[in-house]
């Protein structure tokens, strides 16, 4: 018996909750606006999701093999990667323009920072920025929904317009509105993001704090008629659930983290107001929120530097 | 003041824990090796010579320095051996071997004629009980108490699976209270107040009920939350609302004790009998019979494996004295139990589950779980390039090695580890690292 006993250092227990299982109530988390992304835009939303995750994978594994020669399996990160770029895609994308998505998501943003957990960009986001750079008609001719019936392409350029009657709340509520394919059913991201603070992968007050801070500045900025629209159109919502609290990219102190969620409502509002960058607006407001979280974790982090500390020294 | 105060990590229930309110006693052994290692800190010399005859409670060891303790036979029987072995801290330490006569003779300390404060503090320094810290508990009654003092009795269990202090407190909450009442004659407090935690409903319902049938208006109970980790600092934070080291503790005379101590106060002042036995968790999965057991000092982890009965059923075990957060994994069963001891854990695979760290993710959970107020995974990140500087001036002599970081981390990173084996190596290079 004397052999049989294990060593080690304190703690001998961990909480069971691990990255991957993380990781794997994201994918569960993400299931119902893939659902509706397959039911409003058709097969062709559903070949575009393949695709991307399937690349995203793909690459992240090639990638981790050849520049550090190991790829660990517990790592599905990347999967997510691809759903969220997948979903964040108009409709008519070209499978050209999907794969270089994924490799922009994976080589550039991840692979190149160091791998898992290293990233300091949101991969999809930086990946969805870059095709609405390349692509004219990302946020307009490619959005166009025409499975429903009625070619719609997206409500923010009505909304830009000030007109907020033409395209009704309960379609931009479900989601058989135009715009990027998993990011129109506000109702399927509340579902997923509310189920992501149940299981405490997220903070809850990060998509809470944008949230409110998006209305406020949409009240401020268009008046009481538009903040339903606007909130509910586009990708603010899934972006917020799904995107804006990603761990790696976005900061670790509780402080930072609502200074960053509340920074992001503001520039999302801001952006609301003309449709220049069209849907892709959000994204690059991610990516700069994403570039101000070292910022704002080394601003307060100066107050995490230990209790008593001097009577130590 | 952007940084948290109610900081820790909620811990749930382990199958391990004995849930039985009852403790039992262990059956007595034919020899009994007491180590004069007493705690980390409290290293006692040896007091008796081969061959000499020792009853239950006579003096064996005495204090080798401010922090050593008296140390007393746990059995009447004759002195065989005096050896250097290795104590469950893993250091080499001399061990005093007894052999029972089965005869159970039992020797007393002096009768306490006046009870008051020289008398009691002399009883307290000389039955060998330990604090909540690892201290001999006279240590700090030593100096003359501020004005205001106020004295706190602990009866919170701050580990999963523990329940010692708590069973203890159920089936002697008179003794204890008088204990307390000792206690408070030495800081001269009027009232003495025990601390539950919010997970301990019943014990005190029970000694509410029992202070509405005693009227007794010298203790009273306060409930805090039952977060990890609850140690001296927090359990200060929680009725100070300052974070107080031993000096602070002092200067504003709060004073804090464990409801075991009270027990053993009151059995050393009333009872005239030394510290010679504890209320221990014998619990984990690879016990059969988990419970709360009074077990004798130099008490061997063998003869507890062997009266407690090990689950066959599996093969890889971790043997923990200790708390399961920051107790000391065993390398054999060869080493014995000393007074400081709260629980001995006998874990299988399913317990500790030993898993490979991943990279970090930057989540941030054990920045808010950490009572220190510190960044763990940053002074990790500085440890592990070699950056000792920064990671100093990131706090990292604030840890206190409580674990919750590497409880909470879902990469299931070493944290605490890297953190502890780092702050050494500064303290060792006289912060030039």
């Amino acid at each position: 018996m004397k052999n049989m006993f294990i060593v080690s250092s304190t703690p001998h227990i961990k909480r069971n909750f691990s990255v991957l299982t993380q990781n794997l109530f994201m994918i569960i988390a993400l299931l119902p606006s893939v659902m509706c992304a397959i039911f409003f835009y058709g097969l062709s939303a559903f070949v575009l999701l393949a695709i991307s995750t399937a690349c995203c994978y793909v690459f992240d594994m090639g990638f981790s093999y050849i520049v550090y020669g190991k790829y660990d399996h517990r790592d599905i990160s990347s999967i997510i990667t691809g759903m969220v770029l997948g979903l964040c895609m108009p409709v008519g994308i070209g499978v050209g323009y999907v794969v270089l998505g994924a490799f922009v998501s994976i080589f550039i943003a991840k692979i190149l920072f160091g791998g898992e957990g290293k990233a300091i960009l949101c991969e999809a986001a930086l990946g969805v920025a870059l095709l609405s750079g390349l692509l004219a008609g990302f946020s307009t001719t490619l959005c166009v929904n025409t499975v429903m019936g009625e070619a719609i392409s997206s409500p923010l350029e009505f909304f830009a317009k000030g007109d907020y009657t033409t395209v009704p709340i309960l379609s931009l509520f479900l989601g058989y509105g135009g715009g990027l394919i998993g990011t129109t059913s506000a109702l399927a991201a509340v579902v997923g993001g509310v189920f992501l603070c149940i299981t405490m992968v997220y903070d809850f007050y990060i998509p809470v704090l944008s949230i409110i801070s998006f209305v406020v500045t949409i009240l401020i900025t268009k008046g009481a008629a538009a903040f339903i629209p606007e909130l509910f159109a586009g990708s603010f919502l899934f972006v917020s659930f799904f995107m804006l609290p990603t761990h790696s990219s976005s900061p670790t102190i509780w402080i930072s983290k609502a200074f960053y969620a509340m920074i992001f409502g503001v520039l999302a509002a801001l952006t609301r107001g003309s449709y220049i960058m069209g849907e892709a607006g959000i994204f690059l407001c991610l990516l700069l929120c994403n570039l101000l979280s070292p910022v704002l974790d080394a601003l307060f982090g100066l107050f995490y530097r230990g209790r008593g500390i001097k009577k130590y020294e | 003041m952007v940084t948290k105060e109610n900081v820790g990590v909620f811990i749930t229930e382990r199958k391990g824990k004995p849930l039985e309110f009852a403790s039992a006693v262990m059956k007595e052994q034919d020899s009994y090796l007491v180590c004069m290692q007493q705690s980390q800190i409290s290293i006692a010399e040896v007091a008796v010579s081969i061959g000499e005859t020792v009853l239950e409670g006579t003096l064996i060891g005495r204090p080798r320095d401010r922090f050593g303790c008296f140390v007393y036979s746990p059995v009447s029987g004759k002195v065989v051996d005096i050896i250097q072995r290795l104590s469950i801290y893993g250091e080499l330490v001399d061990h005093v071997l007894i052999v029972a006569d089965k005869q159970n003779k039992s020797s007393d300390l002096p009768k306490i004629k006046e009870f008051n404060r020289k008398t009691i503090l002399e009883r307290l320094m000389t039955s060998g009980i330990i604090g909540i810290n690892g201290q001999p508990s006279y240590t700090k009654y030593i100096r003359k108490p501020i004005e205001k003092s106020r004295l706190f009795i602990s009866c919170i269990d701050n580990d999963p699976y523990l329940s010692a202090e708590e069973v203890n407190f159920r089936e002697n909450m008179e003794d204890c209270v008088k204990g307390a009442e000792l206690f408070s004659k030495l800081v001269n407090v009027e009232v003495v107040t025990f601390l539950f935690s919010s997970n301990q409903k019943s014990a005190v319902k029970a000694f509410k009920k029992y202070l509405k049938q005693t009227r007794n208006r010298l203790v009273n109970a306060k409930v805090i939350d039952n977060v990890y980790p609850l140690s001296l600092v927090e359990i200060t934070k929680n009725v100070s609302g300052k974070h107080l080291d031993d000096k602070g503790r002092y200067e504003r005379g709060i004073y804090i004790e464990s409801g075991l101590a009270a027990k053993q106060l009151y059995d050393a002042a009333y009872n005239n009998k030394p510290v010679t036995a504890r209320l221990m968790t014998i619990s984990g999965t690879g016990f059969i019979r988990k419970a709360n057991y009074l077990v004798k000092n130099g008490t061997s982890l063998k003869a507890i494996l062997d009266f407690v009965g090990v689950n066959n059923k599996e093969s890889t075990f971790k043997m923990i004295c200790g708390g399961a957060m920051t107790g000391i994994a065993q390398e054999s069963e060869e080493a014995s139990v000393n007074m400081s001891v709260p629980a001995v854990l006998f874990m299988t695979k399913m317990e500790f589950s030993p898993e490979k760290e991943s990279p970090c993710i930057s989540c941030g959970r054990c920045v808010d779980v950490c009572p220190a107020g510190i960044m763990p995974y940053r002074i990790e990140e500085c440890l592990l390039s070699g950056d000792y500087d920064i990671a100093r001036r990131f706090g990292i002599h604030a840890c206190t090695s409580c674990g919750a970081c590497s409880y909470v981390c879902p990469a299931k990173r070493y944290l605490a580890q890297r953190i502890t084996d780092g702050r050494e190596k500064i303290s060792k290079s006289g912060g030039n690292k």
